[in-house]
């Protein structure tokens, strides 16, 4: 089979169904950029201090504890997002989210949960914490709108589905 | 030397800025071959900045979500790919003609069920507004330092990280606002004492000096780079950034001077 | 001299040259290998406005630049287990793109030489802010690179836009890197000799 033809049908019809591209190819402008950073400077700070807790914390509890603040700043950013009815902002904070709690929290969880001897101060340290996050992550998607406009926005639906993603790494606590 | 080979050379060069000290002594003694070199560096700029037609970000977003929603091309480990006829085998071990034949396919079929799914969402999507670069690699930076076991790791973290804050700098040292641009520096300033000079601190003191050295030379390299850089970028900045500017380079250049003794395990 | 300085603009934010750093791509590079489909779209987002920049050029037809950029990425996607990572992964991905160009002009009529009508915008400015003076000189020279044989334009903007060195020009276009630094070198005496004289300072004679 030659590849050139299905591949031109499959671009074609993907091409013709889009709207025209929007001109910015090259990045933001410095205004642009600029105006990024004043939208963000209280939680690029914020994070820069979530940054040096977790570099300081010793164990992959303390860091998985970190990781989940990190996540609680960040759902407060979403939150805030939704009540703007931006579903770009939304979808964005959903990514960073789903990154952290993915790469960050439950690696550092999952070695602290294998650690933890039953019974142990750790043990059920652990289990809270593993509690809180789900329930964080569940409260985080109740609060996206399931009616009016902005629900059937595809931006929120897909950060609908990173925390949906997020939840199913994270597991339920009662799982295990 | 002949001016024909001397044009001819600088037409060839790598570098027209900088051809070399032969050609160097030429052309401090002729004007037509300076001017050569001239057209030759507006050369380079022009077609540095020659137009295009824009590509289409729609087209781009479309293709990246196809690669994320192809599942049985690409999958998280374990790595196994369904061919056609069910059977599994190994990812690197199928042709490319199946993989791009199937991610092909699959381009039409998730264009197919986009357009039938739009067509019953009331609300009109837009193109995505494009991301702040520096909070991306923030939360980033979260992750890898959560990731990270070992205080080299983190120490290259944080230097990664203090260039990004002084990449933000420069980017927008020429129409930030003072308030913002001291955030900035702050947070540069951190990066560099409560990372990477605190991470520095942490190292076993009887590492072998060229590990040692190895793993410093990252940081210092960053420092270095960071201290020059925002001092260079001062000399031409506006009043509001001058200082901002030179307080980073100053943070810089304090943060190595500490490492450097750091290096030789003193 | 010409009226082109940044003075006049509205300050632009160029992306990095490296939109990844080289430690950063290869750690990409590694979990795509592994079946990471995250980390393959991270490479595809850094590098699909440079390459299809590239391709433009080469074809200058909006539509095929993008065939030819989506075209890369799944050859390059199919073919990335085979890829040493840590190796140069911008010449390896370029190569694919030069390969899918040269595929293309095979089954096609040679395309002609005007450029096409979509709006235009200048690689480092918005459109409304430059001079017409400064638009009319880069419509000079794009027309210029247009007039280009493939050969000679291909090795040209891939040092010129891209700053590759020769070995790696080479290395894309499978040739030699005295003939790619001979492309380069011819490429950029035909435009120097083909731009108006009045853009550009006056060449005099030979000294000497």
């Amino acid at each position: 089979m030659t590849i050139r033809p299905i591949l031109t049908l499959s671009v074609v019809a993907a091409v013709s169904l889009w709207v025209s591209a929007q001109p910015n190819a090259v990045g933001p402008s410095a205004a642009e950029q600029l105006q990024m950073l004043k939208n963000n400077r209280e939680l690029i700070e914020d994070l820069l201090d979530q940054g040096t807790r977790v570099s300081d914390a010793n164990t992959p509890l303390d860091r998985a504890a970190e990781c989940q603040r990190s996540t609680d700043r960040l759902a407060r950013e979403m939150r805030t997002a939704v009540d703007r009815a931006d579903a770009d902002r939304a979808h964005e904070i959903g990514d960073y989210v789903e990154r952290i709690v993915v790469e960050g929290f439950v690696p550092n969880f999952e070695t602290a949960r294998r650690d933890a001897k039953p019974g142990s101060p750790d043990y059920e340290r652990v289990k809270a914490m593993h509690r809180e996050a789900a329930d964080s992550l569940d409260k985080l998607g109740a609060a996206l709108p399931t009616d009016g406009p902005l629900s059937k926005s595809k931006r929120l639906q897909q950060a609908r589905e990173k925390l949906a993603d997020a939840s199913a790494k994270l597991g339920k606590p009662d799982d295990r | 030397m002949k001016c024909e080979a001397v044009q001819n050379r600088l037409l060839a060069a790598p570098d027209a800025h900088d051809p070399g000290a032969e050609l160097r002594a030429h052309l401090g003694g002729c004007a037509p071959c300076r001017a050569v070199q001239a057209k030759a560096l507006q050369l380079d700029l022009l077609l540095a900045d020659l137009p295009a037609a824009p590509s289409s970000e729609a087209r781009k977003a479309a293709f990246l979500e196809s690669i994320q929603q192809s599942g049985p091309i690409i999958r998280v480990k374990p790595r196994t790919l369904r061919t056609p006829s069910g059977s599994f085998k190994p990812f690197r071990a199928v042709r490319w003609q199946h993989t791009a034949a199937t991610a092909a396919a699959l381009l039409v079929a998730v264009a197919g069920i986009w357009f039938f799914t739009r067509a019953r969402a009331p609300v009109p999507e837009v193109a995505a507004k494009p991301r702040h670069e520096l909070l991306k690699k923030e939360v980033k930076h979260v992750t890898q330092l959560a990731a990270s076991d070992s205080a080299p790791q983190r120490m290259t973290i944080w230097a990664e990280w203090a260039s990004d804050l002084k990449a933000e700098t420069k980017d927008l040292y020429k129409v930030a606002p003072s308030d913002d641009l001291q955030s900035l520096a702050r947070l540069f300033e951190r990066a560099v004492q409560e990372g990477i000079v605190k991470q520095a601190k942490l190292l076993d003191r009887h590492m072998p000096a060229a590990e040692r050295q190895a793993l410093f030379r990252d940081a210092l390299a960053r420092l270095t780079d960071a201290e020059t850089e925002t001092k260079q970028l001062a000399q031409n900045a506006p009043p509001a950034a001058q200082k901002t500017l030179l307080k980073m380079s100053e943070t810089a250049r304090l943060a190595r001077t500490t490492l450097e003794p750091l290096v030789k395990g003193v | 001299m010409l009226p082109i300085t940044d003075s006049n603009r509205t300050p632009r934010v160029a992306p990095e040259p490296d939109a990844l750093r080289p430690s950063e791509e290869t750690v990409w590079i590694v979990a795509a290998q592994s079946g990471d489909r995250a980390a393959y779209t991270r490479l595809v987002d850094a590098y699909w406005d440079r390459l299809y920049r590239w391709l433009f050029r080469m074809t200058h037809d909006r539509h095929k630049a993008e065939d030819l950029t989506q075209e890369t990425f799944l050859k390059a996607l199919a073919a990335l287990a085979s890829f040493r990572a840590g190796s140069n992964f911008r010449a390896w991905l370029f190569r694919i793109a030069h390969n899918n160009f040269v595929n293309l002009k095979r089954g096609e009529k040679r395309a002609t030489q005007s450029l096409p009508d979509e709006p235009m915008q200048a690689a480092g400015t918005p459109g409304p802010q430059e001079k017409a003076s400064d638009r009319e000189v880069l419509a000079a020279v794009a027309k210029a690179v247009a007039d280009l044989p493939a050969d000679f334009r291909s090795a040209l903007l891939l040092r010129a836009e891209e700053g590759l060195s020769f070995r790696e020009v080479a290395a894309i276009l499978k040739i030699t890197e005295e003939t790619a630094r001979w492309r380069v070198f011819k490429a950029r005496q035909k435009l120097v000799k083909v731009l108006p004289p009045d853009l550009l300072p006056p060449m005099k004679g030979d000294e000497g």
